[in-house]
């Protein structure tokens, strides 16, 4: 299967090789333009023209980087939250998955609901993934979440780093590249639900 | 060889800014600055935007990467396709704001007929849309870029042939939907 990029190149070298010996074509008229221009301008980006953006980005990847620089915005502030927040789940349905995907007994699992959201990272992320995958929640959120309740005082903090299986015990992770480690592996897991 | 190496090393950076935008760690946003920035802003210049307009789209875009970062898939991609959309689309819309200046309010009994042509204007969008559907894949992309903003020597960059055949194929794609849009256009 192609990328849309490779078909488009290869449709259009087949074109170009058809029409090589066309006449020339009157320009298109301007409201021909006017109309394509306000109908795109009411649209979304294809999927094609945003890879045709990146493309002519990528083009000067080695010029120097401009010395001007503005004031990054910061990424909004984020409240901690318990296990079940983090999934944004009705608390049955999390207690099912976490039965379920992390072996945990009913009353286990009831009280790792209420603990911070970092608790999760103590578990291997593939587990989490699938858990996150079956409760139809986002990854990405998930893992914004643990990070977040992992924060302690402004300072990353990390309380727990995963064990190589469920039934091996946590450490004390050193600080934000353990969590990072592990959210890769959370967001980078196969998706068993697709 | 040294190109696909600072391709592979440009990937792993933005996988782990991505991350750490997820995160929520200010590391992140301040890597995809100075990854992306610099081209970003080359880039929305060479549309027209102006140097101010293009610093505002790019922050917005930063901004709006930090807010949907976890959302965004694959890791690292995914980031840098969506902050280069947003920002191309905040450059442009700076664009259309300064070009509708000023704005001249219809009088009301002018206004009254603003319905009738606003269902024209949702008939003639839906007659292009079928028209873009119909076409061939290659013409409507190129039509998209050409009606975006995308300059002969920029499609020949994305279709990698010269500028005199990315002439060629836009003529051809623009007079495929000439004749698909016969009647909408003479209206």
């Amino acid at each position: 299967m192609l990328d849309p990029l490779a078909r488009l190149r290869d449709e259009t070298a087949r074109e170009i090789a058809e029409h090589s010996d066309d006449p020339p074509i009157a320009p298109a008229p301007e409201a021909l333009r006017r109309l394509l221009t306000d109908y795109f301008a009411e649209r979304e980006e294809s999927e094609i023209f945003v890879i045709a953006l990146e493309l002519l980005v990528d083009q000067d990847a080695g010029a120097a980087a401009t010395a001007r620089r503005s004031p990054v915005p910061r990424a909004p502030a984020m409240l901690p939250g318990n296990v079940q927040q983090a999934f944004g789940q009705p608390g049955p349905d999390v207690q099912r998955g976490l039965i379920r995907h992390l072996g945990l007994t009913e009353d286990a699992a009831a009280m790792l609901l209420d603990r911070p959201a970092a608790a999760l990272s103590r578990y291997p992320a593939r587990r989490i993934a699938e858990l996150a995958d079956s409760l139809r929640a986002s990854r990405g959120r998930l893992l914004r979440a643990i990070a977040a309740s992992a924060r302690d005082g402004g300072e990353y903090v990390f309380a727990y780093r995963a064990g190589a299986a469920v039934d091996q015990p946590a450490a004390r992770a050193e600080g934000a590249d353990d969590v990072l480690a592990w959210g890769r592996a959370l967001m980078e897991a196969p998706n068993q639900e697709a | 060889m040294s190109h696909d190496v600072t391709v592979a090393s440009e990937d792993e950076t933005l996988i782990d800014a991505h991350l750490a935008i997820i995160a929520g760690l200010q590391s992140g946003i301040a890597s995809l600055d100075e990854i992306l920035r610099g081209r970003v802003l080359r880039m929305l210049r060479s549309k027209g935007v102006h140097p101010d307009d293009a610093e505002e789209a790019w922050n917005d875009a930063l901004l709006a990467a930090a807010n949907d970062g976890p959302d965004l898939q694959p890791l690292g991609v995914g980031l840098k396709k969506f902050v280069i959309k947003v920002a191309y689309r905040r450059g442009i819309d700076s664009i259309r704001r300064i070009s509708n200046r000023p704005q001249i309010e219809l009088p009301e009994e002018l206004s009254s007929g603003a319905l009738g042509a606003g269902t024209s204007n949702e008939a003639r969008s839906r007659r292009v849309n079928k028209c873009l559907e119909a076409a061939p894949n290659n013409y409507a992309a190129v039509a998209e870029m050409a009606s975006r903003g995308l300059a002969a020597s920029e499609i020949a960059t994305v279709i990698d042939k010269s500028e005199g055949n990315a002439a060629k194929l836009r003529s051809r794609a623009l007079a495929w939907l000439r004749r698909c849009l016969e009647g909408v256009l003479d209206a």
